[in-house]
């Protein structure tokens, strides 16, 4: 009896491991047909503030796409998703989110829902690109970045939109360097000011992000460098390193330059100008239309990131910690750098949101 | 005697079986490419609201007109509603136009919030920005956030639709800090 038992658990148990482990689709979907995935480039290089951009490419086949829905996951202490555009084949981009929180540190991710609205007659088959992701370097090293994609839909002459599964090479892989320099790249030292910053305290030092756009190139580039700047007794703030080497600018015209300050707006404050290789004049970025405009706070929800934009949420962030003399609070919201976060503060924001919204 | 031959046939099928299960699952394994398999991607509210599944509305803004069919230089009045059960801190309509096709006559800030520190148009980017702020949480009487007039330059038309997702329209409720805006309405505007 003990052996029959014995068979009978060992038969079952193979079946019943299928059933609850849940890893194996013991019934996989009969569907429409198959959708390949891919990266262009199939893979990416770039330097620690560096932007360059990747595409999402899809291949349907014979088959006219109406929909997808794709997330993408990446280290976000490698990289940085910057920006996302749906191509113009989508109508309806329902949904283009980022830095959405995955569980697993240091990973996030990005989510798109793409529809085509259009008539059938207007959809399209074959290779088709869905979208562009622009990707910043933060710190050299490799990240992932991998699609996962939901459902994607495609026309159905027979009935209903029907599903395409997902093949193709879904992952890839980003290697962020730090750029080597070459002895060539220009130098500079510049002045700049915190606009409605307090002239009756010194003020601490700030980390400022400085970009650089090179719209010679046929594809404009950017780099970033996070600048520590430290202020004389007349709030004019410095690089607390006098000068300051661009690795990975080339020199030559038509260079853009912008500041964006830890709870400011990023401010346009060089057009169009030349860099020399090594040393350039100490550029005065002190003028009031050059000013770092106070407004966009770093939002403790979002690991103080700083959303590019000032509104309402600003508000709240700011509302929220009025009369507080606490560091936490005041490196939120003291945007006058007088020691307390106060009516003034909220006064300063409306002050700047009157007439800017966004980054430069 | 019997037991003995069920131990023996027993035993055989647990090798294999495993066996089978091992494959089973190395198998299913070996066929994911994805090195970030365990990673779990957090749905936020506001993410699962704007997917294909349809979601509970919270806040709303949308655009109302009395005509979306106009002649070339005619006046188009439309007006900027925010429906919310909530009470708002705060609410920011980024409002996108085509300014080939409308120009922007008139921006006013409606009467749902006691201050609008922002009523703002860049015509160079064909979007307004208007910001309407209840510092004081005092209850909202009204739904009508601000009033646009568009005059029809142009010959074929255009969408007037709201920006939404991180860099868009908000709906900032009071207690949190949370944006409750969970759905947009635009609108066409034919030009004849």
């Amino acid at each position: 009896m003990l052996g029959f038992t014995i068979f009978i658990l060992v038969i079952t148990l193979p079946l019943v491991l299928l059933v609850t482990q849940g890893r194996i689709d013991l019934r996989p979907r009969a569907e429409f047909g198959d959708a390949n995935l891919s990266f262009s480039p199939v893979s990416l290089g770039v330097a620690v503030g560096e932007e360059k951009l990747i595409s999402i490419v899809i291949d349907t086949g014979d088959k006219l796409l109406s929909g997808i829905d794709v997330s993408l996951i990446y280290d976000a202490d490698v990289i940085e998703v910057v920006d996302i555009t749906a191509t113009d084949y989508f109508d309806t981009p329902l949904l283009v989110e980022t830095n959405i929180a995955t569980n697993t540190e240091p990973y996030s991710a990005v989510k798109l829902v793409l529809v085509r609205k259009t008539g059938t007659s207007q959809l399209e088959s074959g290779e088709l690109a869905l979208a562009s992701i622009k990707i910043r370097g933060k710190q050299s090293g490799s990240s992932p970045l991998v699609m996962r994609p939901g459902e994607i839909v495609a026309y159905n002459p027979d009935g209903d939109d029907s599903l395409l599964s997902a093949l193709g090479d879904l992952e890839t892989l980003i290697d962020v360097d730090n750029g080597s320099p070459t002895g060539n790249e220009p130098v500079i030292s510049f002045r700049t000011k915190l606009a409605y910053a307090s002239s009756e305290r010194n003020l601490p030092d700030v980390t400022t992000v400085l970009t650089v756009i090179d719209s010679l190139q046929d594809n404009p580039t950017q780099k970033q460098f996070e600048i520590v700047l430290q202020a004389d007794k007349d709030q004019i703030y410095r690089p607390l390193r006098l000068t300051k080497e661009l690795v990975g600018v080339a020199p030559g015209n038509s260079k853009t330059i912008l500041v964006k300050g830890p709870k400011h707006l990023r401010k346009k404050v060089a057009e169009q100008i030349a860099l020399k290789p090594g040393g350039n004049p100490d550029f005065d970025w002190t003028a009031v239309s050059k000013q770092l405009p106070p407004g966009d706070l770093p939002d403790p929800d979002l690991d103080y990131r700083q959303d590019g934009v000032i509104n309402a949420r600003d508000i709240y962030l700011l509302k929220a910690r009025i009369g507080s003399r606490k560091a936490g609070d005041t490196a939120i919201a003291d945007l006058n750098y007088d020691g307390a976060v106060l009516a003034n503060d909220l006064d300063i924001l409306f002050r700047t949101i009157s007439t800017q919204y966004d980054d430069e | 005697m019997m037991n003995r031959k069920y131990i023996i046939v027993g035993g055989l099928a647990l090798v294999v079986n495993l066996g089978l299960v091992i494959y089973l699952y190395l198998g299913n394994n070996t066929k994911t490419t994805n090195k970030l398999e365990k990673v779990k991607i957090l749905e936020q509210e506001n993410v699962a609201e704007k997917t294909l599944i349809p979601k509970k509305q919270l806040a709303m803004f949308s655009l109302e007109t009395e005509r979306t069919t106009v002649s070339k230089g005619s006046l188009i009045e439309i007006r900027v509603i925010l429906d919310t059960p909530k009470p708002l801190l705060g609410a920011d309509a980024v409002i996108l136009y085509d300014p080939a096709e409308l120009k922007l006559e008139k921006l006013q800030a409606g009467n749902m919030f006691p201050d609008y520190p922002r009523t703002l148009n860049q015509e160079d980017k064909g979007r307004i920005v208007i910001t309407g702020v209840n510092i004081n949480e005092e209850e909202l009487v009204s739904n009508r956030f601000a009033l646009i007039q568009f005059r029809a330059i142009g010959s074929s038309g255009a969408v007037v639709s709201f920006v939404d997702g991180e860099k868009g329209s908000t709906a900032i409720r009071g207690s949190d800090g949370e944006n409750i805006l969970t759905h947009t309405k635009e609108i066409k505007i034919l030009i004849q």
